[in-house]
């Protein structure tokens, strides 16, 4: 009966190992900065690897663990009344052990997971330099996008295939949250801090932005879109609604840029 | 809604003035974070050109303003410069960069010289880290302004440029992290200004006291100030507040059972 | 029996049972909650309400009462004041007449909670109250202020007579090294609520402070910040869990020890280990829950590690809670298949908790319903069965009488399969993009079969639950006499007779050198 508890520590250390290997390649692949490469690192399909890798790791403990619990309630239930349970008085060096080796596993594989978290966080966090850098202002209940160019536009992101994107964020009133859940990324918006992210649109298409941080009585209504187009039909538009806004400036020059199109709808204590 | 109500009248206007002040404020949260063009070049009081981009990598204060002007420019000038030796915690030159930038079509070279002369407001030995500089390409000056937010015109009533007076305050990458308003400066604000744009060196280094200042006040966009960051502080309280309760309760018991065994 | 006695009672056992129907009323509230939320969303749009208010006042009131009415004053309310006395052989708490005041502040907070309903304008702000929103809604901040202030300020009167009940009331011979798991664990969570209380009071009374006397101190353009108070949140709420998370696992180690016949594998480690640990790492991982708030990136990597790390004690205890079955003897009433169960939801939710250390995983997951099926298993559910369980457990030394089994194991049968509909399709959705505290997922249609299932779900976990209710009242009224430890176990409580009188025991007990609430397998 010893040995079944010499199976478990075997599994573990068998474990271990394993773990310390799949580490051993992790770590060299990890180079921390990303930036310098031109290749663009796309973190949606990272997000997609790591999660599928942190799935694997986190089924396999499961599964030991229940397939080891169920084994145990099956093999040790009682077979008669007033039986009484025999585990054996640990001594004091196993006792260290049972301590101290599976302590040593798990920050194994949790130090395996978070240098692949960092990998990928680099990846999230260091905007490619040739991109297209796009103001956002949130409010109840609406996304207030702004080119470089000055062309504002709500709730529909417009932007072309093959760009990175980075949303420079802001809120003028309560908290809100950018999640587009195709791109695999939110960031909350903030009134008075900003914040930013960013995602790569590679092919033409429509991606639901939906809000992630509770912010008021229409919450689950403020949704918009980011709508992805072949490069040119961007720079079309683009162009385009740029030279329209600018013959609108010059005509009743000089006019500050329009007010934001939806009024707010709330904050009357700060006003007052 | 949180903004226009709250940004401050930016002007301090002087004279009778029709204009609308709420034309010049600055619309922070939507210029916090926008860049500065890197390739944009300047010619300096000496004649010599540089770009934005030569700036990178140190915290950057630029103030905007015009080489005829007998108003508020050279005041702005001459506080900054007043104000920057109290500045401790940083050096001009070595930490951070001043940038005097001219927003008038018609400035020079020769004339930013000529308003050092004539004004006196920086003393020359300060000119190591502060240029006094005028675009190089003609026309660009409202877009050069506009970028970071700061819009001026030029009222023929005043005979003067109308223009906010604020000091933008950037970071290594040339992105705005603070906009510091009014003639009247302060030493405090202008070095926690420097410490908000410099924060991408604070988060990669060990500079914990840098780190514990900026956690330690915040920002207020309505004074244009800062100020200590009081639920913070509320909230450190309480948690010492209890970790003391621990201590005590701890100290008592060992007391107590130490009577006990006696 | 005397109603005035149960009034002016200041009998530990009473006050805990006191404790016990106040935060099963306030369960039941919320779990209505939770059903017509559940209803509500079995649709698309509108199903049972056109207002959105209705339905974030009826997820606020979920929130706050299951974690502030329910189940911290269930676990170190209820448990705490009905065992320790008990296990460490004391007549009473240290200061009875205190416990007495902390109950009844306990009954203020919850009549105040549920006055939520009868209010024009009920806080509509979540259990986190983040501002700005909560400074500028209509809803009544204040009052959440109050249910938080008052609740906070029992749960740490009772912290404090916990923690001098334990060290200084143990019968003689009772060492630390003989304590109950139970009484460590609790022991750990009332020193995190004592040093972790006082900040959320601060962070939720400046909320208030902000709305009705116009103080600035999160209103960032009067020199506040918002993220100031999300950090104060969080600093207490995540300790909070752990709060919640000791005295169930506590609980569970009782349970499963008694019902295995077994010893405690490996004591000093799931103690030092374990305990220890998590009350070490308890202050060091509130950042996960702001990783998508820009926060510092040195903040957000440093304490994905922490988060991680907390994978260490966590993972000891489980290895110390299924070690305890090897070799054992082991039984299954409805009170272990609770344990069980527990053990079980507890691997789920721990499990799937790794990704959410993950910041770059989390930019993703974070506030989806990925989340709240994960804190459900993890903690809330894992909780509330540790709760059944336990009451379960202890009903015959409380009440002298047997409950009935069949309807025990029916009842947690159902709520077991029950809760695994509704929350594995929680976190199945939740990966998929279905974002938390919607009153209306129109942008998300594909997701109205799931939801549908999770309704149905709902139901059999309420019918579940409903029935363990009404076998507890059943068996209290007319079930069996039980005797005096039906179970064998070898803990203290189990000495005395049941009910125990006032004063526990008749004459003071003393245990011998060779004894420990775990001594089986010697005959």
């Amino acid at each position: 009966m010893r040995d079944a508890m010499k199976r478990g520590l075997a599994g573990l250390f068998g474990a271990a190992g394993c773990l310390a290997a799949e580490l051993a390649v992790a770590v060299p692949a990890y180079d921390g900065k990303g930036a310098d490469a031109p290749k663009i690192v796309d973190p949606a399909a990272g997000w997609d690897h790591l999660w599928r890798e942190v799935l694997i790791d986190i089924t396999i403990i499961g599964i030991l663990f229940a397939l080891m619990t169920a084994y145990f309630i099956w093999k040790y239930r009682a077979r008669g009344p007033g039986q009484e349970g025999e585990s054996p008085k640990l001594s004091p060096a196993t006792a260290v052990a049972w301590a101290v080796i599976p302590t040593f596993v798990f920050l194994a594989d949790d130090l395996f997971v978070a240098a692949n978290g960092w990998q990928l966080w680099n990846a999230y966090r260091q905007v490619p330099e040739n991109r297209l850098e796009v103001h956002l202002e949130s409010g109840m209940y609406s996304w207030d996008y702004t080119y470089p160019n000055g062309v504002r536009t709500q709730n529909e992101l417009k932007v072309p295939a093959g760009k990175p994107v980075l949303l420079r964020m802001t809120s003028r009133d309560t908290l809100h949250s950018h999640f587009i859940p195709d791109f695999r990324v939110k960031e909350d918006s903030m009134p008075g801090r900003t914040t930013y992210l960013w995602f790569l649109p590679k092919e033409p298409g429509e991606h639901l932005v939906t809000c992630a941080e509770y912010c008021g009585v229409m919450h689950s209504y403020m949704a918009g879109k980011v709508v992805v187009v072949p490069e040119a039909e961007f720079n079309a538009w683009y162009e385009g609604e740029g030279t329209k806004l600018k013959t609108a400036g010059a005509a009743g020059a000089p006019v500050p840029a329009a007010a934001p199109e939806t009024a707010p709808k709330s904050g009357k204590k700060k006003s007052a | 809604m949180l903004w226009p109500v709250s940004a401050r009248a930016v002007t301090e206007p002087t004279r009778e003035s029709v204009v609308d002040a709420s034309f010049m404020q600055i619309d922070e949260p939507r210029f916090l974070g926008s860049r500065l063009q890197e390739g944009t070049v300047l010619t300096d009081e000496g004649g010599r050109d540089f770009s934005i981009g030569d700036l990178r990598g140190k915290p950057l204060i630029l103030l905007l303003s015009y080489y005829g002007c007998d108003g508020t420019c050279p005041v702005m000038n001459a506080e900054l410069a007043r104000v920057l030796p109290r500045v401790e915690r940083f050096r001009l030159g070595e930490d951070y960069r001043v940038l005097t930038v001219s927003f008038d079509r018609k400035d020079s070279p020769a004339s930013a010289a000529e308003f050092l002369a004539r004004t006196g407001a920086v003393p020359p030995d300060m000119r190591h880290g502060w240029r006094h500089a005028v675009l190089k390409q003609p026309d660009v000056q409202s877009e050069f302004a506009g970028s970071v937010g700061f819009r001026f015109f030029w009222s023929d009533a005043a005979a003067a440029f109308l223009h906010p007076n604020v000091l933008v305050f950037l970071t290594p990458q040339g992105r705005v992290a603070r906009y510091i308003y009014g003639t009247r400066m302060d030493a405090r604000n202008i070095e926690l200004a420097i410490l908000d744009a410099d924060w991408e060196r604070i988060s990669n280094s060990t500079a914990v006291f840098d780190m514990l200042t900026g956690a330690c006040f915040s920002y207020n966009y309505a004074e244009g100030r800062y100020q200590w960051n009081y639920p913070l502080l509320a909230g450190v309280g309480s948690l010492v507040s209890g970790i003391l309760m621990m201590i005590l309760g701890s100290w008592f018991y060992r007391k107590r059972m130490g009577r006990a065994n006696a | 029996m005397n109603w005035k006695e149960w009034i002016f009672t200041t009998d530990h056992k009473r006050v805990g049972v006191l404790y016990l129907i106040g935060s099963i009323a306030a369960f039941a509230v919320a779990g209505i909650m939770a059903l017509l939320m559940r209803a509500e969303l079995s649709t698309v749009g509108p199903t049972i309400t056109g207002n959105p208010t209705q339905y974030n006042v009826w997820l606020y009131a979920h929130g706050a009462v299951m974690i502030l009415g329910f189940q911290i004053p269930a676990l170190t309310g209820f448990f705490a004041n009905f065992c320790i006395p008990l296990m460490i052989g004391a007549k009473d708490v240290a200061f009875p007449r205190v416990n007495a005041l902390s109950v009844w502040l306990f009954y203020v907070g919850i009549i105040l909670a549920l006055l939520t309903f009868f209010l024009p304008d009920p806080p509509d702000v979540m259990w986190t109250g983040y501002p700005p929103y909560s400074t500028i809604t209509t809803g009544n901040t204040a009052m959440y202020t109050f249910t938080v202030l008052i609740l906070g300020f029992a749960s740490i009167i009772g912290g404090v007579n916990f923690l001098t009940t334990i060290a200084y009331m143990r019968a003689p011979g009772l060492t630390l090294g003989k304590l109950n798991i139970f009484v460590w664990c609790t022991l750990g969570a009332f020193v995190l609520q004592l040093i972790f209380v006082p900040v959320l009071g601060t962070a939720v009374t400046m909320i208030s402070l902000d709305k009705y006397l116009g103080t600035n101190f999160f209103d960032p353009t009067r020199g506040g910040d918002v993220l100031t108070y999300q950090n104060l949140f969080w600093f207490y709420s995540h300790p909070a869990v752990y709060v919640i998370f000791l005295p169930f696992i506590g609980v569970i180690y009782e349970i499963v020890s008694t019902f295995a016949k077994n010893r405690v594998f490996n004591y000093k480690m799931v103690v030092y280990g374990g305990i220890g640990g998590i009350v070490l790492l308890a202050g060091e991982v509130w950042v996960h829950h702001l990783y998508v708030t820009g926060m510092a990136d040195w903040l957000r990597i440093g304490q994905m590690v922490t988060t991680l790390m907390i994978s260490v004690p966590v993972g000891l205890m489980v290895i110390g809670l299924v070690g305890t079955l090897y070799k054992g003897s082991i039984t299954f009433e409805t009170p272990m298949l609770y344990a069980l169960g527990v053990l079980f939801l507890f691997l789920i939710g721990g499990l799937t908790g790794v990704p959410l250390a993950v910041t770059s995983l989390t930019l993703h997951l974070s506030d989806t319903y990925y989340v709240v099926g994960h804190f459900h298993y993890v903690m809330a559910v894992a909780g509330t069965f540790s709760i059944f369980a336990g009451v379960y457990y202890w009903f015959p030394k409380m009440t002298g009488r047997m409950y009935n089994e069949f309807w025990g194991k029916a009842g947690f049968w159902l709520t077991f399969i029950g809760t695994n509909i509704v929350f594995w399709t929680m976190m199945d959705i939740g990966v998929k993009g279905m974002p938390r505290r919607y009153y209306d997922y129109s942008h998300f249609p594909q997701f109205e079969g799931a939801h549908q299932l999770m309704t149905l779900g709902a139901v059999i976990l309420g019918v579940g639950f409903l029935i363990a209710v009404v076998n507890w009242i059943v068996g209290a009224a007319r079930g069996p006499v039980a005797g005096n430890n039906p179970w064998g176990s070898r803990s203290l409580e189990w000495t005395t007779v049941s009910p125990p009188p006032h004063g526990n025991w008749p004459s003071p007990p003393s245990v011998a050198e060779d004894w420990d609430p775990y001594c089986y397998g010697r005959k």
